[in-house]
């Protein structure tokens, strides 16, 4: 399965589960959808005491939905500098890693904000583990620690390309492992 | 040398943009560009596809660069040791795919399908595999043999990959009747010679494939071996066949099969420089390959007449 998402902020969340909700779950459809911001509106949700049969989401949906939610908890840390934030969504050597990174940024004063588009496949290898390719047009941008201004910057449109293993432990699906290389 | 199919992800200079190092020669600036998650490793990955006559082979270098942190200083791994690591391919599920990338891979790499590639190191990567490969692609961690002109592998991948013709089987009539001659032919080859040619450096290998002869398997358990590909009505064709019952038995329909044997030869060109330092072209004489069968094949269906007798008046 495949998705595209443009992951800026919560807002951008909402949007893609509503996409893999609209999607069946986020099932094994040839959906490649962009989601810009600025269209993740709130939808309305009917109150219904009509209980309605739901799909078991596959390994791919799981994983789908497990992986963006990762970048969006990634993408509160790094802006609020606050490993904490994505805890919940990575191994114990993702988390050093990361925290390693978000301490680099507060030791020069800035935080990042993430602008990326995603463009990835899921690879199922079993019912614990899943790699993700993604290729990812990168607009982020630093700003202040404290203030996170600028709220708009311009960044760098580099396409890089993301491989991330996840596995399912306890249940959830988390990121363990990950490598970037540059494409363009 | 053999047949090279898409490198995916030649990323040499990857190092050079020293992009990935926590520690920042300038320290970053609100509003300047930032890169997510800029402490993960940097892959620097390189595919190689070689298809022959006999295989198809997935080549795999990586180069790994651990950025390292302002207390512990990065670190490479390469790997491009045959024996290390253990890697497998999997054919893609296509249908399931959307991504943008793989759409484009598809468009850059015609004629070729998206291997998954997984090692045990815990690498992951796509490889381009061409559709008509004979076999699973052998997966070898390394770089691929130092392309020096071997005419007789050159030679060899031509001769498997040189496109045919749009070859149908026609027939006349279009659904067979027991016992009535029904006649076959061939549209869209006559029987040419096809050639075929790689120039690397210096180096020319021609290859010319032949038919030798032509086996037409009625799908009733009879054949025919000959040299035509028959006529096309109206005119009679010389490839005809009775069948002797119905293709009820056979599901509907006959397969009708015609295998077309080829032969080929090949030579080889060379440019070289005599003591003058004159170029001097060189060809050599042409020298066999071994007979190469291709099939093809479609349903013939074949009914049986019925007399109805009505009473008279």
């Amino acid at each position: 399965m495949s998705r595209k998402r443009t992951v800026v902020g919560v807002l951008t969340w909402v949007a893609a589960g509503l996409l893999l909700a609209a999607c069946g779950g986020g099932g094994n459809e040839q959906s490649t959808a962009t989601v810009p911001p600025t269209t993740a509106s709130p939808t309305p949700s009917p109150t219904s005491s009509t209980p309605t049969p739901t799909a078991t989401p596959s390994i791919e949906e799981e994983v789908a939905e497990a992986y963006l939610a990762y970048w969006e908890a990634y993408a509160q840390a790094a802006l609020n500098l606050d490993i904490s934030l994505v805890e919940a969504s990575v191994s114990d050597g993702e988390r050093t890693r990361i925290s390693e990174e978000i301490e680099s940024m507060r030791a020069n004063d800035v935080a990042l904000r993430v602008h990326v588009e995603h463009d990835f496949q899921v690879f199922p290898e079993s019912e614990s583990l899943a790699r993700v390719i993604d290729e990812i047009v990168n607009d982020s941008f630093f700003v202040d620690a404290v203030t996170k201004d600028p709220p708009e910057g311009t960044g760098s449109g580099e396409v890089l390309r993301y491989t991330f293993v996840l596995e399912k432990v306890e249940g959830r699906w988390i990121v363990t492992q990950g490598s970037r290389s540059r494409l363009e | 040398m053999s047949l090279r199919y898409a490198s995916l992800a030649v990323l040499g200079a990857i190092l050079m943009f020293g992009f990935g190092s926590a520690v920042h020669a300038n320290p970053p600036v609100p509003g300047s560009p930032g890169t997510p998650m800029e402490n993960l490793p940097d892959e620097d990955v390189a595919i190689e596809v070689v298809a022959t006559q006999s295989g198809v082979t997935i080549f795999i270098g990586t180069t790994t660069t651990d950025p390292g942190t302002p207390d512990t200083p990065g670190s490479q791994d390469i790997i491009n040791d045959p024996n290390s690591p253990e890697c497998t391919a999997t054919p893609m599920n296509i249908g399931h795919v959307s991504a943008g990338w793989v759409q484009a891979g598809l468009a850059a790499n015609p004629g070729t399908i998206p291997w998954t590639v997984s090692c045990d190191n815990g690498y992951f990567g796509i490889a381009w595999v061409p559709t008509d490969a004979p076999s699973a692609p052998d997966v070898v961690v390394g770089t691929p043999p130092t392309p020096g002109v071997d005419p007789v592998a050159v030679a060899e991948a031509l001769y498997g990959f040189i496109p045919l013709p749009p070859i149908t089987l026609e027939a006349n009539p279009g659904t067979g009747l027991v016992a009535m001659p029904s006649w076959f032919w061939v549209e869209g080859y006559g029987g040419e010679t096809l050639y075929g040619a790689e120039t690397l450096g210096s180096t020319t290998v021609e290859v010319e494939v032949t038919p030798e002869h032509y086996g037409w398997f009625f799908g009733d358990g009879t054949h025919l071996i000959t040299h035509s590909l028959g006529q096309p009505y109206p005119a009679e064709s010389d490839i005809q066949h009775r069948y002797e019952q119905s293709s009820l038995s056979a599901g509907g329909a006959f397969e009708l099969r015609l295998e077309i044997t080829f032969g080929g030869r090949y030579r080889v060109i060379t440019e070289e420089l005599d003591a003058e330092g004159d170029l001097v072209i060189v060809v050599g004489a042409w020298e066999p390959l071994a007979p190469m069968v291709r099939s093809f094949v479609r349903a013939y269906p074949v009914q049986q007449l019925q007399s109805v007798l009505t009473a008279a008046r």
